[in-house]
């Protein structure tokens, strides 16, 4: 196996591949920051360009664009609170703090450097996990993927909020995000649901206009309010300093940072579950590692933890990749695109890719780590004048931020339909933040929707309530009971060995 | 919007990197365009993969070569995208759809949830005759069609939906033949192979293009195979044969047309025809091309042309068969 | 003020998930069963929280969302009457742009409102806001009509316009 791993890395090291290699990340980096703009869909465009390439060069080029994307996002989501791409999003929960108390560099340091390493982590579990994947993946059947999604929101839920009715908070967002995702043509039949007679809404609900105006609207408002640029009114001098600060943190968290990375693979290689349940799970992960509940009130108000834990959840990444050759199940929307780009290339996705053609899969997992390297190295030289831009005045941001939103609301699908969608969540996204409804199991919920309908509607159907009884289930059940009732469990135990709360 | 705004992006990025030639004195109508084919199913089915065959190798054989790029837009067995091509898309030659071949029978029965006419879009054509197999998982006790018929509990059986030939076909099969089957509706055919290695699901019926790989894997077996035959399934027994009454043969007789539609694409209502000349006429060079054709063996499918109108005429013909065919068809087959 | 609307916004809740239920009860089962249970769920726990808002009467300050905060009067010494302002500003500066879109189409829209919006709110000096006006075109037109050839409409003046017959 370890030969494999080595003769991937050569199969890439021709000066053509290094050449669209980096090609890739120039554009993915410039399509990844505009905020609601890039991600999986600049796959799908690049696909006709490949049938020239070979095989190592298509994807040198395809995969480095698309390891960039995620990291450009978070760049958007720590300094402006805008996500990049949908799993981004749990970035912004920590990062944007950070940023609006001048913070910005060291947020960024910590997170790029969360980042590569958590690529690097996750192409190494790779390595020694191969011959697990095919077990682990066979064994789990819809019950089971539905439970993880499942504690993936319960986790997001619980923590999202402190005090006794967060999580009862949480999980009405998370029931209004299902609603939402109702909307459109259902997968199983076709029927129109809640679509009042317009066209426009038989897809459902547009998923980049919904979370730019969820999230930049409100934090739009929140500038005019307070009348200053992002970082407020507090000196220049820590903004590039700190990004230095930021690498250290990802170090001297480094426990944190591989288990984290851990669970961004193992999420990964689920086939299916897509860049938000990891980038959550390990958000919430780092939370735990808070040990009072001072510490623990620090998240979402910038804890550099909180952005290290999704940072380093790119281990999701090279776990993606795994469900995509082996199954043919891409691992996320991005893999959709790339198994296409499979086929062109003749390459058909088996058992065989994990193999007899294992060294072309190794390939892939070094084009992740070579183009993350690029990337971060590259950002490092660019951070502090992109920390900078949180101090331009708050006006001029507004009228900025504006712009992108509403032209990356309407580019999507030249629909006039989609700005009126994003202003509609940019009010409700508002709304929720003024009475204290948590927007990330909403934005969660909506985006996995479709998936637990199509789980449970399996589950449901295949083995009637047998299901529930299935051992595996249970056990993820406990979880998810688990995940809801930790944080009142911590505070209990406190509570007994603190005497007073 | 997205899509095309980064697709014309990156076409004039490459044309920057690789100069190209000098342009024609009348510039062909799809000099410089992009052209969408909308996919009604996931990445890796037969459907998208024929697509993704024809995006490759089509644009050398249209004037002015235009990018042509794929966007899947699965959900309802192609329904969804069956009805953006002929609603929302505009008719100007750059948008295409491939949908479920199937879809004849869904408009048949009036089935809620269709915003389209068939005989009213732009056809191109199809690219292959697909034959349908029925294959069931090799590690199950069953050696014939008696063993089948004679389950106890039902056998567990995925389709993408019951607009499509892996949602009819097994449902013909238990109205005439007695064959006791339970649908699950799955979002992709990958989905339904994981499903059959994860012993979930017990088998499916499609195009034997599709399900060759798994079968020539030992994943599961071929069991019953459509009227249409294809080169490895000539001995398997036909549906229509083994069904007793003369009205399920009928039926089945008329589902099979489906599979002479193989691979159908359309352009939407109203695209002019003069552009459709242009799309029918690459279509037909393609097929015979030899580079399409070593692509298509390499993806164990086969390529075959047939024309836009001769598309229309087996729809019509499917339409137009005798009332109690369709009522008989239309009763039985639930969707 | 916070408790009550929550409450609101839980009432609402409850209604939305009551017209989920309902609707559901006409569709096939494939496509019903999901959206029954989580209408079902969610009008639960909607029910639990409105009832917990109309009946405790303590201001719950302990439960606070990790969500960020819009800034609120306390945090800036500043009175509710000028939040309020600000924020209804903001709003209304939001649709004029959205406004302005929809009248003249983007390509004019944009330099329009960065000139409007920062004279008028931002209080700029003119050589800051022409100059920020013409970036912010030159990235539009540059980015999306030059190199991507985005068809973007003309706003309903002018196809008001044209459909009496000025400009062809």
């Amino acid at each position: 196996m370890f030969e494999a791993f080595i003769q991937g890395l050569i199969m890439i090291l021709t000066w053509k591949s290094m050449l669209y290699l980096c090609i890739g990340v120039v554009l993915g980096f410039a399509v990844g920051i505009l905020p609601g703009l890039g991600g999986g869909t600049t796959l799908a465009l690049m696909l006709p360009f490949i049938y020239k390439m070979t095989p190592g060069e298509a994807f040198c080029f395809l995969l480095g664009m698309h390891s960039v994307v995620q990291t450009a996002g978070d760049i958007t989501s720590i300094l402006f609170g805008i996500p990049g791409e949908a799993a981004t999003v749990a970035m912004i929960v920590d990062g944007y703090p950070m940023s609006k108390r001048g913070e910005a560099g060291r947020a960024l340091g910590a997170g790029l450097s969360a980042s590569l390493v958590g690529v690097i982590i996750g192409a190494l579990v790779l390595l020694f996990s191969i011959p697990i994947v095919r077990p682990l993946v066979l064994s789990l059947g819809s019950p089971e993927m539905l439970m993880v999604v499942l504690l993936g929101l319960t986790c997001i839920s619980s923590l999202s909020g402190q005090g006794k009715r967060a999580l009862l908070l949480g999980l009405m967002s998370a029931g209004f995000g299902f609603i939402c995702s109702l909307i459109g043509q259902d997968r199983q039949a076709g029927i129109l649901r809640f679509t009042f007679g317009q066209l426009y809404l038989w897809n459902g609900l547009p998923l980049v206009p919904v979370m730019v105006g969820f999230f930049a609207l409100p934090e739009i408002i929140d500038l005019a309010v307070r009348g200053t640029s992002i970082a407020g009114d507090l000196p220049e001098g820590k903004l590039t300093a700190g990004v230095w600060d930021g690498v250290k943190d990802t170090f001297r968290h480094f426990g944190m940072t591989v288990r984290c990375a851990l669970i961004g693979v193992f999420i990964g290689i689920l086939p299916g579950l897509g860049g938000g349940v990891a980038q959550w799970l390990s958000y919430a992960h780092a939370k735990q590692s808070a040990k009072t509940p001072e510490e623990m009130a620090g998240f979402g108000r910038g804890d550099v933890r909180g952005v290290i834990g999704p940072g380093a959840s790119t281990g999701k990444e090279g776990g993606a990749l795994i469900p995509t050759v082996a199954f043919g199940i891409p691992g996320s929307s991005a893999m959709a695109i790339l198994l296409g780009a499979f086929f062109i290339m003749g390459i058909v996705p088996g058992p065989d890719m994990l193999t007899k053609y294992l060294p072309l899969t190794f390939s892939f997992v070094w084009i992740l780590i070579i183009a993350n390297i690029i990337t971060v190295a590259a950002s490092f030289f660019i951070m502090g004048y992109m920390a900078k831009l949180t101090l331009i005045r708050g006006s001029i941001m507004i009228a900025f931020i504006l712009f992108l939103c509403f032209i990356g609301a309407y580019a999507e699908s030249n629909s006039i339909g989609d700005v009126v969608v994003m202003l509609l969540f940019g009010w409700l996204g508002y709304l929720m933040v003024i009475y204290d409804f948590p927007r990330a199991p909403f934005l969660l919920a909506f985006i996995l929707g479709k998936m637990v309908e199509t789980y449970y509607y399996i589950s449901a159907t295949r083995y009637g309530f047998d299901w529930l009884y299935r051992p595996k289930v249970v056990i993820i059940f406990a979880l998810v009971i688990l995940a809801g009732a930790y944080p009142f469990i911590q505070n209990k135990l406190r509570f007994r060995k603190g005497g007073v709360s | 919007m997205k899509k095309s705004i980064i697709a014309v992006f990156a076409a004039l990025l490459f044309v920057c990197l690789q100069v190209s030639g000098a342009a024609a004195a009348a510039a062909p109508y799809y000099a410089g365009k992009v052209i969408k084919i909308v996919v009604g199913y996931k990445p890796g089915g037969g459907y998208d993969r024929m697509a993704r065959l024809v995006a490759k190798n089509l644009p050398k054989y249209i004037p002015g070569k235009p990018v042509i790029i794929i966007e899947n837009m699965e959900g309802a067995a192609s329904i969804i995208a069956a009805n953006y091509v002929y609603n929302i898309a505009k008719p100007d030659g750059l948008t295409m759809g491939i949908f479920n071949r199937a879809i004849p029978f869904a408009q048949l029965t009036k089935l809620q949830g269709m915003k389209f006419d068939l005989l009213k879009y732009a056809w191109i054509g199809s690219t292959a005759v697909e034959g349908t197999v029925f294959a069931v998982r090799s590690d199950l006790p069953y050696k014939t069609v008696d063993d089948l018929l004679k389950v106890k509990s039902p056998l567990m059986i995925g389709c993408t939906g019951t607009t499509d030939i892996s949602g009819q076909f097994p449902t013909l099969l238990k109205e005439y033949i007695g064959l006791n089957i339970k649908l699950i509706i799955y979002p992709s055919s990958a989905d339904i192979m994981l499903a059959v290695e994860r012993k979930e699901i017990d088998g499916r019926a499609g195009s034997y293009s599709s399900l060759k790989p798994f079968i020539d894997r030992g994943l599961v077996r071929a069991f019953i195979r459509g009227r249409v035959a294809e080169k490895g399934t000539e001995g398997l027994p036909v549906n229509e044969d083994l069904a007793k009454d003369k009205k399920g043969k009928a039926v089945m007789f008329m589902f099979a047309a489906a599979d002479l539609i193989g691979r159908p694409f359309v352009c939407p209502p109203g695209t002019p025809p003069a552009v459709m000349k242009i799309l029918a006429d690459g279509f037909a060079k393609v097929a015979a091309d030899p580079q399409m054709q070593d692509d298509a063996r390499k993806s164990s499918m086969e390529v075959q042309y047939t024309s836009g109108p001769d598309i229309v005429k087996v729809i019509q013909s499917v339409f137009n068969q005798p009332a109690d065919v369709i009522a008989e068809f239309s009763r039985h087959v639930q969707f | 003020m916070n408790i009550a609307g929550r409450t609101w916004m839980s009432i609402t809740l409850m209604l939305i998930s009551g017209g989920v239920f309902i609707n559901a009860l006409q569709w096939p089962v494939k496509a019903a069963i999901f959206p029954m249970t989580i209408a079902v769920f969610t009008f639960v726990l909607a029910a639990i929280e409105a009832f917990l808002g109309l009946h405790l009467k303590q201001n719950d300050k302990e439960t606070s969302t990790m969500d960020f905060k819009v800034a609120s009067a306390e945090d800036l010494d500043i009175d509710e009457a000028t939040v309020r302002k600000r924020v209804l500003g903001i709003f209304f500066w939001i649709f004029v742009f959205f406004a302005l879109i929809l009248l003249v189409g983007f390509s004019v829209a944009v330099p329009l409102f960065f000139v409007i919006f920062l004279k008028i709110y931002g209080k700029e000096k003119w050589t800051l806001t022409i100059i920020l006006a013409a970036v912010a075109w030159a990235f539009f037109y540059g980015l999306f009509i030059w190199l991507l050839h985005l068809p973007f409409e003309d706003g309903w003046i002018m196809d008001g316009l044209r459909a009496l017959g000025i400009f062809s």
